[in-house]
């Protein structure tokens, strides 16, 4: 339904079709409401929204992380909501996922981590560096190359900044040799500057390997700068939906005081839903 | 609660002096008077009389007795507390190793479905509510005596601890790096290996050194009951008065093996807390040049920097010290599994449970027990808190005073309890009296070394606060120490009863009354099925006052 003309033709990446998700417990919450979204290859799409309206969830829906309570969810051509957990592993060792709190280990070394990304093509644990192969912890160090970090590769986790943590985290995405990037608001616990950083590598790199990418934000600015698609969630619901390339600075800002007014007056802001251009 | 602050209607005649009773007041103030009535009704009970106890110490001629020890035969008993040691080395290892697959499957974010979860907690609390005497007597029984049973007591007795204590830190370690190996596709137990365990493994093993120092208190009192080490020569010679010297001096020899494996303990723990948790700038500059040298591509494993250096050489030693001991007590997965078998085998005359026989002896027991353990809790508490005001830095009146208090506690921390019971009971006779005497001395240097640490833990603030009106040094401690010190005293105090409700059952073993005494007796009887019963009727007991004292933790602190 969101079809439009910046859309690549050809079967979609990530399809979900009125997926709806509640949390259970005392104060049954609904997370996502009917949320349909259809994402193709090479899109570099964007999700924004303030915090509780569904991002972080319509991700982890995607990877099977979470379940949906109903509808369905097609990622790579897999049925997400229909599949069991060995082929849920399969998918997710194609989909690459940037997490805000990087999810490192702290106490391991840069590179351990970088090689984490590779356990879902290998069988059973491993204990530390050298329970990789050369080739894998090769191939680790060029991914930690590409983000720069190639000389801290020994160093402990947890004593690098928050801004090359999350370089650790893309570079750990990328030994997954990944056909989907997802990123679950990447840059929300770092500073401006290496927010920067961190959006151009992540999104320079994506480019370059021509990758699926969905990534929540806060900044609508980041978004419009690297978004090639923008999606806006309010209480688990898509308000907004159109590519950056036609959007002008004018668009930018009413986008800007569009989600300001959704969240003060509570307006359902459905004429904002752009269905074709 | 309206407190009339206006006080020109009634001026000062109605105003409010007393602090209203809330829910909080009334419930602690109950808690303190119950307690202090509980301890005088055991003391009664028991006959607790410190002039008969010290009448008994001195007018026995005890000390005439057991002076000069004597280190006849050294040779032997040297290599007694050697082999002691090692069943404490093999104990705590092959507890470790069980205890990793039990934590991760007894913590809810690691385990594979709630049910496994409870059943595995379950587990871990059974091991631990079985005192670890009583372990060794059932494997001694499944496997005659020697030293192998004495190792399994030991281990499983240790697995419901680490268990736990690994269970714990899992549950309070952040998700997220489990989160992103699931995201990439690793299995479950990859996301276990490789996630999870690298994070919990410094507490892991300063646990582990932890419960080695424990294991090797405990397995100097296994041999009481036939199951190795220095304890079957040490119980006898602590009761043939012709040999009594010799006893001390192996007392004398256990006491320096303890110490030696508290220092090295603390030692090895410092290290690993220095290589682990806090990296000095200067080690990291050592590892920047080694990864910036030239020929770093080639290098594809990590450089031996000093931390990995010390990690590596603790933990081989660890690895080799385990095995070789392991070997030397007869401790291998063969033997293993072939006691594990006649453990199941004698298990079946254990069931079912024969509630029916010796019933007054065993409700005496269980009171007695039960008095044992108030009753040292009580003086063992009440003798700390002013101790405790000695050794803590911020309390000691001087250095001095402090650095001998100090001494006195850890000289006291290291004679395993029923050594001293041995001591009393052949000082002062057999009955409850020792055996509460030698436990409140256990609970007197445990509490005051946790109520000293807690002391110097307590902000500084309020101290300085009072001192800056003008206090003398008692009015500052009473003032700004004391009030928040009783969540402390309360906690701890609580746990102290737990834990001597568990010793005291396992003191008439030795002589000195209570549940204990019966269970020997119908050991020997080989009435299985009335044991059954009365480590039942303990567990039961024992876990009852675990949820007593969670219950009045979370509503009084």
């Amino acid at each position: 339904m969101h079809d439009g003309p910046w859309v690549a033709t050809g079967t979609p990446s990530v399809a979900l079709r009125s997926v709806t998700k509640q949390f259970g417990g005392p104060m049954p919450v609904t997370a996502l409401d009917e949320v349909s979204l259809d994402v193709h290859p090479g899109e570099l799409c964007v999700l924004i929204g303030l915090s509780g309206s569904g991002k972080s969830t319509l991700l982890r829906h995607i990877n099977g992380l979470h379940r949906p309570t109903n509808g369905q969810i097609l990622a790579l051509g897999t049925d997400v909501s229909a599949s069991n957990n060995k082929q849920l592993r399969t998918l997710r060792r194609r989909i690459g996922f940037v997490f805000q709190q990087f999810n490192l280990v702290p106490r391991s070394t840069v590179l351990e981590n970088v090689l984490t990304g590779s356990l879902g093509r290998l069988r059973g644990p491993r204990f530390g560096v050298i329970g990789y192969s050369k080739e894998l912890r090769r191939e680790a160090v060029e991914h930690l190359d590409r983000v720069g970090l190639g000389d801290r590769m020994f160093q402990r986790t947890g004593t690098l900044s928050g801004g090359q943590q999350q370089r650790v985290g893309i570079a750990r995405m990328l030994m997954q040799r990944p056909e989907l990037v997802l990123a679950d608001e990447p840059v929300a616990s770092l500073d401006p500057e290496a927010s920067r950083t961190v959006m151009d590598l992540l999104f320079r790199i994506c480019t370059e390997d021509h990758l699926t990418v969905i990534c929540s934000l806060h900044q609508v600015d980041l978004a419009l700068k690297h978004g090639s698609r923008i999606v806006a969630l309010r209480d688990g619901r898509v308000v907004l939906d159109r590519p950056t390339a036609d959007m002008t600075d004018a668009d930018a800002m009413a986008v800007y005081r569009g989600l300001g007014a959704v969240d003060i007056t509570r307006n359902s802001n459905v004429g904002l839903l752009v269905p074709s251009l | 609660m309206t407190l009339p602050l206006s006080g020109d209607e009634a001026a000062g005649a109605n105003v409010r002096l007393m602090v209203p009773w809330d829910r909080r007041r009334v419930g602690l103030t109950a808690f303190f008077a119950s307690t202090l009535l509980a301890s005088v009704v055991s003391l009664r009970f028991i006959k607790f009389s410190p002039i008969e106890l010290y009448r008994g110490l001195t007018t026995s001629g005890y000390f005439g007795r057991a002076l000069p020890p004597s280190f006849f035969e050294w040779r032997k008993s040297v290599n007694l507390v050697v082999r002691t040691f090692m069943m404490a080395v093999a104990g705590t290892g092959l507890a470790g190793l069980l205890s990793v697959p039990l934590g991760v499957l007894a913590a809810r974010t690691t385990a594979p479905s709630p049910w496994v979860a409870r059943v595995a907690r379950f587990v871990i609390v059974a091991t631990r509510a079985i005192p670890d005497l009583i372990w060794a007597v059932f494997f001694v029984a499944a496997l005659s005596i020697g030293e192998l049973p004495g190792v399994l007591a030991l281990g499983v007795h240790s697995i419901g601890m680490l268990g736990k204590l690994l269970a714990d830190s899992i549950e309070e370690l952040d998700d997220g790096p489990r989160e992103a190996a699931l995201a990439a596709g690793a299995t479950r137990f990859q996301a276990v290996t490789n996630a999870v365990l690298p994070q919990v493994l410094p507490s892991y093993v300063g646990n582990l050194l932890y419960r080695l120092d424990i294991n090797t208190r405990v397995s100097v009192v296994l041999g009481f009951v036939g199951a190795g080490g220095i304890g079957f020569e040490l119980r006898g010679n602590l009761r043939n008065p012709l040999r009594y010297p010799v006893g001390i001096g192996q007392a004398i020899m256990v006491f320096g093996l303890v110490l030696l494996v508290d220092r090295v303990a603390a030692l090895t723990h410092r290290a690993l807390d220095g290589a682990v948790l806090v990296r000095s700038n200067d080690r990291e500059m050592e590892l920047a040049a080694h990864v910036t040298a030239p020929a770093r591509r080639l290098r594809l494993r990590p450089p031996w920097t000093f931390d990995r250096k010390i990690l590596g050489s603790i933990s081989a030693v660890m690895v080799t010290g385990f095995v070789w001991c392991s070997f030397q007590v007869g401790l291998n997965p063969s033997s293993f599994v072939r006691a594990l078998a006649k453990a199941a085998s004698i298990l079946k005359l254990f069931w079912p449970p024969d509630f029916s026989k010796f019933r007054p002896e065993i409700t005496q027991g269980f009171k007695e027990t039960l008095a044992i353990g108030m009753a040292a809790t009580f003086i063992g508490v009440t003798a700390a808190i002013p101790f405790a005001l000695l050794v803590a830095r911020t309390t000691t009146p001087n250095r001095f005073v402090g650095a001998v208090a100090r001494f006195v506690q850890v000289v006291l921390r290291s004679i395993p309890e029923l050594v001293i019971v041995l001591l009393f009971v052949s000082a002062v006779g057999l009955g409850p009296v020792p055996g509460a005497a030698a436990l409140s001395i256990g609970t007197f240097s445990f509490m005051s070394k946790l109520l000293a640490d807690s002391l110097e833990s307590v902000p500084q603030g309020p101290l300085e606060g009072v001192r800056a009106s003008g206090a003398s040094r008692p009015q500052e401690v009473a003032a700004a120490v004391a009030p928040q010190m009783v969540p402390s005293l309360v906690s701890n105090g609580l746990y102290n009863f737990d834990v001597n409700v568990r010793s005291s059952s396992v003191l008439g073993i030795v002589g000195a009354g209570g549940i204990g005494r019966i269970l020997d007796e119908t050991l020997s009887l080989l009435m299985y099925r009335t044991v059954a019963a009365v480590i039942i009727i303990l567990f039961v007991i024992v876990m009852m006052i675990e949820q007593l004292s969670i219950l009045i933790r979370r509503h009084l602190l």
